[in-house]
């Protein structure tokens, strides 16, 4: 006999997010029907409290409770340096290393021809506007090291060019604690070409 | 069942689950296959930098027939276009040749020469001045069109004159001139007539294969690059 279709609809929701078949989705709900009484109520009440407190920054568009998030808000960080990526997980990943102090701009993408993404539909108005305030000394382009993130890092780049910040971008090339012998001839031939002089 | 090994191009690709991409691909020989790369973006071990855009590598694909999807299992790289990846105007012109491609091909045969044609293109894109970045779009547009049956009629070789309805020869930098002109100096062959009557100058030229490409697809189709 089939799942009653409230199930139905709740597996089917579950297999949107990324990583997660219809397998694995029943195995979630299964999971939370069988837990307890309350365990499924209790799930709903934290992604209704989710969904009606948590939003982008308006300044940012990192996750934020309020108009600004943590980032924007906390007066130890650096305001003079913007990093911009992609997306709010790029954001945990830099945060992870614990080197960066500076702000953050989320752009929400990259540019993407054969996505149909363009200048407008990620968050670039947001960020020459933030440069435009006077406060930014430097804008630091950490999109993906793959042809959009490319594109993305040079149009910003052009955009910014005639603003009176530092545009930098990091480094690419060859990852730490691998061997040159087992790179790949891409990676290499990248890192090749944006090699940088050492002292003596 | 046998990998297939096959020089390849990657045209489009979208991210599935947390470490996947679903891939396609450009074959010379066998036409667009979409095929799954299983940890492409979570792992850089299996496929290093070969599924980027502007790489032509070796695939290594199991095919399985519809409705599953192929599995594509390697990809060692045999040609980059770091010319391509530097600059912002190639850019985005070679990011529309690959959408162009990948919307014309979709349902169509793509023969081995397609796949050379595309390549030389890329390759010409690598070599053109920022500001003359469309024309290998246009041309690429047009050959391909021609390839699946949209030819736009009359055109003269620019160097002695003569019609090029019987095609033409693509020379090395670009140009397109008749058989007897390029005779032992052409790198690929045109089919007839493709270049008829297109305009050169950038914001013409996109308006025309603007209206080419909805002509030919049948559905509104945006170039995506400025006209200035």
């Amino acid at each position: 006999m089939a799942l009653p279709a409230p199930v139905q609809r709740l597996i089917a929701e579950l297999t949107k997010l990324p990583g997660v078949g219809e397998k694995t989705a029943t195995r979630y709900v299964l999971f939370w029907l069988q837990r307890s009484p309350n365990a499924m109520k209790d799930l709903a009440d934290r992604l209704a409290d989710a969904a009606g407190s948590v939003r982008p920054c308006l300044v940012c568009g990192y996750v934020a409770e309020a108009e600004r998030c943590g980032f924007c808000e906390d007066p130890a960080r650096d305001r003079a340096t913007v990093c911009v990526v992609e997306s709010v997980a790029d954001v945990l990943a830099i945060e992870r290393v614990g080197e960066y102090r500076g702000l953050y701009h989320v752009l929400g993408g990259v540019l993407s021809a054969l996505r149909g993404v363009g200048p407008d539909h990620l968050r670039v108005a947001g960020l020459l506007d933030r440069v435009a305030g006077g406060e930014v000394r430097e804008v630091i382009l950490a999109t993906g090291a793959d042809a959009e993130g490319e594109t993305t890092a040079l149009y910003l780049a052009r955009a910014l060019g005639d603003r009176g910040v530092r545009v930098t971008r990091p480094a690419t090339g060859i990852p730490m604690g691998s061997s040159i012998e087992f790179l790949d001839a891409v990676t290499l031939m990248r890192a090749l070409r944006g090699r940088k002089e050492i002292g003596p | 069942m046998d990998d297939l090994v096959v020089p390849g191009l990657i045209l489009d690709r979208v991210a599935y689950g947390e470490r996947d991409l679903i891939v396609t691909l450009l074959t010379r020989g066998h036409g667009l296959v979409s095929a799954m790369a299983r940890s492409a973006r979570g792992s850089r071990r299996r496929f290093g930098g070969g599924l980027d855009l502007f790489v032509v590598f070796q695939a290594r694909l199991r095919l399985r027939p519809p409705p599953r999807l192929s599995a594509l299992v390697g990809a060692d790289p045999i040609r980059q276009f770091p010319g391509i990846l530097e600059d912002l105007a190639r850019l985005e012109a070679g990011q529309a040749m690959l959408a162009a491609a990948r919307d014309l091909l979709r349902d169509a045969p793509a023969p081995a020469r397609i796949f050379d044609l595309v390549v030389a293109h890329l390759d010409r894109l690598e070599r053109v001045p920022p500001e003359a970045t469309h024309l290998p779009l246009l041309d690429l547009c047009l050959g391909i069109l021609a390839e699946v049956g949209h030819v736009p009629a009359g055109t003269r070789c620019p160097a002695c004159g003569r019609p090029l309805d019987q095609g033409g020869v693509l020379l090395d930098g670009g140009s397109i001139v008749c058989a007897e002109c390029g005779r032992d100096v052409g790198v690929l062959d045109v089919p007839p007539a493709v270049f008829g009557g297109a305009p050169t100058r950038r914001a013409e030229a996109i308006a025309f294969l603007t209206r080419l490409m909805t002509a030919a697809l049948g559905r509104p189709y945006r170039i995506p690059l400025r006209p200035e």
